[in-house]
């Protein structure tokens, strides 16, 4: 059963269509990718789909329910959780202070769903960093910490902005682990990557996103083989010498 | 015999680490009673003014009070949800005339204006704050909350037949004993004004320690990534406002019958921004700083015999002090240096024992 279903959605700014009818449905507890060379919309896209914004067409649904332009705290509520592109973290706020924000938003709520992981502070290993003020962490660690508060708040779906910009290659393999253990644990993980190969050893499941419309969708090994792909990545000459 | 020589072969060096490791327990210790004594401290100033005799004291005792509390409602707003309100001045007068308009003119008892007035405030601040907090960035709510201080002034200053106009309104009125207690007093109104003080510090520690207290601070931190974290941000910051306003306005009560004499300076923005700068002077956003900022700002001052002229001057030449020296204000201070002491014990000791 799909937790998350896109139809038709089209974001439109001005003139330009930065998401064109785009339709597509992530099944629960799934972990792909949304993968597409730079300005192909995919953070457009989801900033539609986690309430930044709000599409101009089409209709989103979340666990069989449309949540079409609801707010992204009523969405948070509800467990569809994103991070930011980099890391955004309260940065003059220690790790432990920030995840006790987080893990405070699932109570008392209507909804009450516990965190899939209860001590998150054990499993992410950030005991030693647990009094540092967010803003002076390595940024890989800064990274982990943005989805440590996605997962104390309740989340049932992730959404990582992608995660692993700039990242040196031992905190990439890092941030990986970190985000099977999360998928291990029951949260569906779609994640937004420029970067093929981090997503390449991660996903099962990869969209193509080019010029606002879906491409491709499926494996990662199969759909790097397909033309258009190659295409949108490395530009037609590339193609055609290859 | 060669046993007997060894403690004077001793390095130097390690016997002035062993004296740095003795000397950091007692700091330790010092850092952590510092929450009590402060309390302490807060309970000697208060009984000082209100067991003495002299009259002078309970009137700036009083004086200091209401100040303090009302640094203290407005640090609920600025300090932990981070929004700029410039307000805060109108509502404390608002609190004044309404309160004193309710028992003069609508006969209702002191007491029961009370909560009538904060109601009144309530309703204001959040039609207020509902269009100015919908938007990030704060600019909007500090210039409406400004433009309705300054409204808030003149009409107080113009409705003649309500308000007695420019030239204020003379408060007859004492509020009514209370559970066999005389508030008519000067020393009654000194213990009206401070248990408003303690009353608006009950409140913003229970805050701080809240989930809506944590909530209200990521939301001074970053509101957008704390709309992500499922907080409803706008709901957040107007709560934080409504409250801080009908605080103020609770304080404002207790200044009608102290002053005897209410006037529209009352509500002037630039009390506002002396509170600001009480707030930047102590340490914002701390449970301390409002009350030390005041302490420093009108305590001083006062004891110095400055005459009230000069004040502002003096707090400019502290203010740009203490942000040039002390960003986060003395409360800010006195932690950070805390924090370090405390710090410095949890690395020293494992440390010793490991060499």
């Amino acid at each position: 059963m799909s937790i998350l279903r896109i139809e038709n959605v089209t974001k439109q700014f001005g003139g330009l269509a930065a998401v064109r009818e785009v339709s597509l449905e992530i099944r629960r507890g799934e972990l792909s990718g949304l993968i597409g060379p730079n300005g192909a919309g995919k953070t457009t896209l989801f900033n539609v789909v986690s309430g930044f914004l709000t599409p101009s067409n089409g209709r989103i649904f979340f666990d069989g329910d449309d949540v079409t332009s609801l707010s992204p705290h009523i969405l948070a509520a509800r467990g569809l959780v994103r991070t930011f592109q980099g890391a955004r973290v309260f940065p003059k706020l220690t790790i432990r202070e920030s995840l006790r924000i987080a893990s405070h938003m699932p109570q008392g709520r209507g909804a009450r769903r516990q965190p899939v992981i209860t001590d998150v502070m054990q499993e992410f290993d950030f005991e030693r960093y647990a009094d540092e003020p967010a803003g002076s962490l390595p940024s890989g660690v800064m990274r982990e910490l943005g989805i440590a508060m996605a997962i104390s708040t309740g989340a049932v779906m992730l959404l990582l902005d992608e995660p692993a910009a700039g990242l040196s290659a031992e905190e990439v393999a890092n941030l990986q682990r970190v985000i099977r253990r999360v998928h291990a644990a029951g949260v569906t993980v779609w994640v937004v990557e420029h970067n093929l190969h981090f997503l390449m050893g991660l996903v099962d499941r990869a969209v193509v996103l080019d010029a606002g419309v879906i491409i491709a969708d499926g494996p990662p090994r199969e759909i790097t083989q397909q033309p258009r792909v190659i295409e949108a990545y490395l530009g037609s000459e590339a193609h055609a010498a290859g | 015999m060669s046993s007997a020589s060894t403690p004077l072969a001793q390095p130097r060096e390690a016997i002035g680490r062993t004296a740095r490791v003795a000397a950091a327990p007692r700091l330790a210790l010092l850092a952590r009673s510092l929450p009590i004594v402060g309390w302490l401290v807060l309970a000697v100033l208060i009984l000082f003014p209100g067991m003495g005799a002299s009259r002078y004291l309970l009137y700036l005792g009083t004086l200091i009070a209401l100040q303090a509390a009302l640094a203290t409602s407005l640090n609920l707003v600025m300090g932990y949800a981070g929004q700029f309100a410039m307000s805060h001045a109108a509502f404390y007068g608002f609190g004044a005339y309404a309160s004193a308009l309710l028992v003069s003119g609508a006969g209702v008892g002191f007491w029961i204006s009370i909560p009538l007035t904060m109601l009144l405030a309530a309703v204001l601040a959040a039609c207020i704050g509902y269009p100015a907090l919908r938007y990030t960035g704060g600019v909007h709510l500090a210039l409406i909350t400004f433009a309705f201080g300054e409204l808030a002034r003149l009409l107080a200053a113009n409705w003649h037949s309500v308000t007695g106009g420019p030239m204020g309104m003379r408060v007859l009125y004492s509020p009514e004993p209370l559970l066999g207690f005389s508030f008519a007093t000067s020393r009654g109104l000194y213990w009206l004004a401070t248990g408003m003080l303690l009353v608006s510090l009950l409140i913003v520690f229970l805050v701080q320690r809240s989930r809506f207290g944590r909530a209200l601070v990521a939301v001074r931190e970053d509101e957008v990534l704390a709309a992500f974290l499922g907080i409803n941000v706008v709901a957040h910051k107007l709560a934080a406002y409504v409250m801080s306003s009908m605080m103020a306005a609770m304080i404002g009560t207790a200044y009608a019958p102290f002053m005897s004499f209410i006037s529209p300076e009352l509500l002037n923005a630039h009390q506002t921004i002396s509170l600001i700068g009480v707030l930047i002077l102590g340490g914002i956003g701390t449970l301390s700083g409002p009350i030390i900022g005041t302490l420093v700002f009108f305590g001083i001052p006062e004891l110095l015999r400055v005459a009230q002229l000069y004040r502002l001057v003096i707090l400019g030449a502290v203010i740009i002090v203490g942000v040039l020296f002390m960003p986060q204000g003395i409360s800010g201070l006195i932690r950070q240096r805390l924090k370090r002491w405390t710090r410095d014990v949890g690395m020293a000791t494992p440390e010793a024992v490991k060499r």
